[in-house]
């Protein structure tokens, strides 16, 4: 009676086989190490170079929506201090929620909002990526020696609802990409 | 010779052994005190649902066990003046009567803790978002630094207050 036979060849099916070798490899071993050190690579990469930014809210709008994926850099913010005009993020108490904003004046400048107009140093500022404009006016800020003063370029809030002003140089974690 | 090698390594392994469970049942028991007592006091303040006005008035006294008596919370820029504990279940009921909504998420968290290891100070992100009973949002982050003391044996907030990582500019005339 042939009740038929199962013969084992030592062979896996052509398909499990390509997929394990695509997924681990043809030498496992080698494939963790690379696996580790890729992970390491994205570890210091995406800590102390490039920091991913997902932007959340609309105080940057429109320059930034809500929703748009960037990335900060950490080290160009220490070769160039932090300039006007820069959007940077502002540390709270760590980086995975940081503040967004724009640096409208910096170490040394007075600052003012007159009739929703940026003024430094006496000057007036044009603010070409401010779309969503208002009417903000606030008392002259004189800036010490490492103090920046930002502002999210959405100003169609009053300014007092909206998160601006004075920060501390050592707050400032990257500068975002454009 | 072989034997006290093995003997060696057995030793070695063991210490290192009662080092990592010291420092994990151990040296690290207050840290993981603090965190859940902020944890649940977190979940206490957070509105999710609507409960009946009863439990909220539980809720929001029971928020006061995670304090110490004299202990000051400042708010500011959303409340001007420090609060005491016995405000708090009125502050709480007031904010939970007025929204549909409060939620709060935990950033990031950093921890120190003293070397008499009856103190500790904790600075922490917190993403906060309200919906009103009219259906509108609004979302705030905010940095808090929390002051902890060890009072019998038990981690209690000393003082909590808004840290401002951006000052508002002064009014006009100030």
């Amino acid at each position: 009676m042939n009740v038929g036979s199962i013969e084992n060849t030592g062979k896996r099916p052509p398909g499990k086989a390509l997929l394990r070798r695509l997924v681990i490899g043809a030498r496992p071993r080698n494939t963790i190490r690379r696996a580790l050190l890729l992970a390491g690579i994205c570890v210091v990469v995406f800590r102390f170079v490039w920091i991913p930014v997902w932007v959340q809210g609309h105080s940057m709008a429109p320059t930034l929506q809500d929703g748009a994926f960037r990335f900060a850099h950490r080290l160009g913010i220490q070769r160039r201090p932090p300039q006007r005009g820069d959007v940077v993020v502002i540390e709270l108490a760590g980086q995975r929620a940081m503040y967004l904003k724009r640096i409208l004046a910096v170490p040394g400048d007075a600052v003012q909002f007159r009739d929703g107009t940026l003024w430094v140093n006496g000057e007036e500022v044009p603010e070409p990526y401010v779309v969503y404009d208002g009417n903000w006016n606030t008392g002259l800020e004189q800036l010490g020696p490492d103090e920046f003063f930002v502002a999210g370029d959405n100003r169609s809030e009053p300014w007092e609802w909206h998160t601006m002003g004075v920060v501390d140089r050592e707050r400032i974690a990257g500068r975002v990409g454009r | 010779m072989q034997w006290d090698k093995q003997r060696i390594g057995v030793g070695v392994a063991v210490l290192i052994a009662l080092g990592a469970a010291w420092w994990i049942w151990g040296a690290d028991r207050d840290a993981r005190q603090i965190n859940r007592q902020f944890d649940q006091l977190v979940e206490l303040l957070e509105k999710r649902a609507d409960i009946p006005p009863l439990r909220m008035m539980a809720r929001a006294r029971r928020t006061t066990e995670f304090f110490t008596d004299d202990a000051e919370i400042r708010l500011s820029p959303l409340v001007e003046r420090a609060l005491s504990v016995d405000e708090i279940p009125a502050a709480h009921h007031l904010v939970h009567s007025r929204v549909a909504q409060l939620t709060l998420r935990i950033s990031d968290r950093h921890l120190d803790i003293d070397a008499e290891r009856q103190g500790a100070v904790m600075r922490v992100t917190v993403r906060s978002g309200v919906r009103t009973h009219q259906g509108s949002r609004e979302n705030r982050l905010d940095e808090f630094r929390v002051q902890w003391v060890k009072e019998d044996g038990t981690w209690l907030i000393q003082s909590a207050e808004i840290v401002s990582a951006i000052r508002a500019p002064r009014a006009v005339g100030d």
